[in-house]
């Protein structure tokens, strides 16, 4: 236990004045799905019928596939939000499968991996998780569409474009070393995590052994 | 000309007013319905539950605090988070099995809200609890605390709730939606980077 970190968080408090501030907020803030009587231009009605509309087409396709979902994968944690709805597989050909695309994983991994998973959220994004004996990881991920897919809020110094073969990857790091590259292809989106920093040049071995 | 230019205009004001009727009288029905709908059950309910949000401020206020803190390192911006998982709690009227599920749930809640504002927030770099360590002479308690912060925030999360709160790395990873390995590793690179950083005023055991 650090002691020094203890008594850092110690000066963290809730005063008695942000105590009031914030119960007289939450005991005002509107806690209930607004229903507000908007009155809108003209015109701008259809607009808004028209979204009503589109938006009505997209529940009746996402809530059966999100409700399909949750059921199964119930956690015995019950109300706990944005339990991720995970599965672990034990080949990644289980996982393709389940993914109804094709992972294949990091032919060029920095280590040698002692450890691999393969996992999948929400039937949509595939990781495979590889740990080295050193406790060393490289976590690859892989879905459909073009954003994003790495879950990584680390705000990093340096952030630089790479062209490894056919792909453009966004790799992040310190400068002189990077811990996260994330790319796509146009129809999937691909990003690897270390836990370790390589070089930039070392990266593009990487992500050119990355399927 | 001009005569039925006039008469084409204010037909068709008239004709929009009279359009206009019947949606106010739904509007009026509208408002009518729903305030018969807030019942004195109503009040009484939301009442307890702005009880249940105070009992969880007294609680585990200084804990959400202090991890929204520790994302953010600004007093105000914690706050905010402090309120807003307070805020989620009354919307969502979760039902906890036990005192640790509820921890858990707000501390989850607390670090989704701080993740989200991270990006938001990124141009204030102004850290209050760093200035308060240095004008109070606790160049040590500041040395550590700039340590904690260089870390990126996959281990600032982690080292927080292991040293912080106690967690175990288990329940760490059911927190942050992490495997337990990937926790065990972002604390073991954690521990080492502050190792480097502080040396001997490394006590982070």
């Amino acid at each position: 236990m650090s002691k020094k970190y203890e008594e850092i968080m110690d000066r963290i408090t809730v005063t008695e004045e942000m105590r009031e501030r914030i119960l007289q907020n939450v005991r005002g803030a509107d806690t209930a799905p607004a229903s507000v009587a908007v009155r809108f231009p003209y015109l701008l009605r259809y607009a808004a019928a028209a979204a009503c509309f589109a938006l009505f087409i997209v529940c009746t396709i996402a809530v059966p596939r999100i409700l399909q979902q949750s059921q199964n994968n119930v956690s015995p944690g019950g109300d706990i939000q944005g339990v991720p709805d995970t599965a672990e597989y034990q080949s990644v050909q289980e996982l393709s499968k389940q993914l109804g695309f094709q992972i294949s994983g990091i032919d060029t991994l920095p280590f040698k991996a002692a450890d691999t998973r393969y996992l999948s959220y929400y039937g949509e994004i595939g990781e495979i998780e590889y740990t080295g004996s050193d406790g060393q990881t490289a976590t690859f991920r892989k879905s459909k569409g073009t954003d994003d897919n790495s879950g990584d809020y680390s705000s990093y110094d340096v952030t630089r474009e790479l062209t490894a073969g056919s792909v453009t990857a966004t790799v992040k790091g310190d400068g002189a070393k990077f811990s996260l590259a994330c790319w796509t292809d146009g129809t999937y989106a691909y990003s690897v995590s270390l836990s370790e920093g390589v070089s930039i040049d070392r990266w593009k071995t990487i992500i050119e052994g990355t399927h | 000309m001009e005569i039925t230019a006039c008469i084409n205009e204010y037909g068709t004001r008239l004709l929009s007013e009279i359009i206009r009727i019947p949606r106010l009288l739904c509007a009026a029905a509208a408002d009518f319905i729903s305030g018969s709908a807030r019942t004195a059950g109503d009040t009484a309910a939301r009442e307890e539950i702005n009880r249940q949000a105070e009992t969880i401020l007294d609680d585990y206020g200084g804990n959400i605090l202090r991890m929204a803190y520790s994302y953010l390192h600004n007093r105000s911006d914690a706050e905010e988070i402090l309120q807003d998982t307070l805020i989620q709690f009354i919307r969502t009227k979760p039902r906890f099995e036990s005192e640790a599920h509820k921890k858990a749930w707000l501390l989850r809640v607390a670090c989704n809200l701080s993740k989200n504002r991270i990006d938001y927030n990124r141009i204030r770099m102004t850290d209050e609890l760093n200035e308060e360590l240095v004008s109070d002479g606790r160049r040590d308690l500041s040395f550590v605390w700039e340590a904690v912060q260089s870390l990126p925030v996959r281990y600032r999360e982690v080292i927080h709730l292991y040293y912080h709160e106690g967690y175990r790395t288990a329940e760490i990873a059911s927190i942050l939606h992490e495997n337990e390995a990937t926790v065990r590793s972002h604390l073991e690179r954690g521990r080492k980077k502050l190792k480097d950083i502080l040396k001997e005023a490394y006590d982070f055991e």
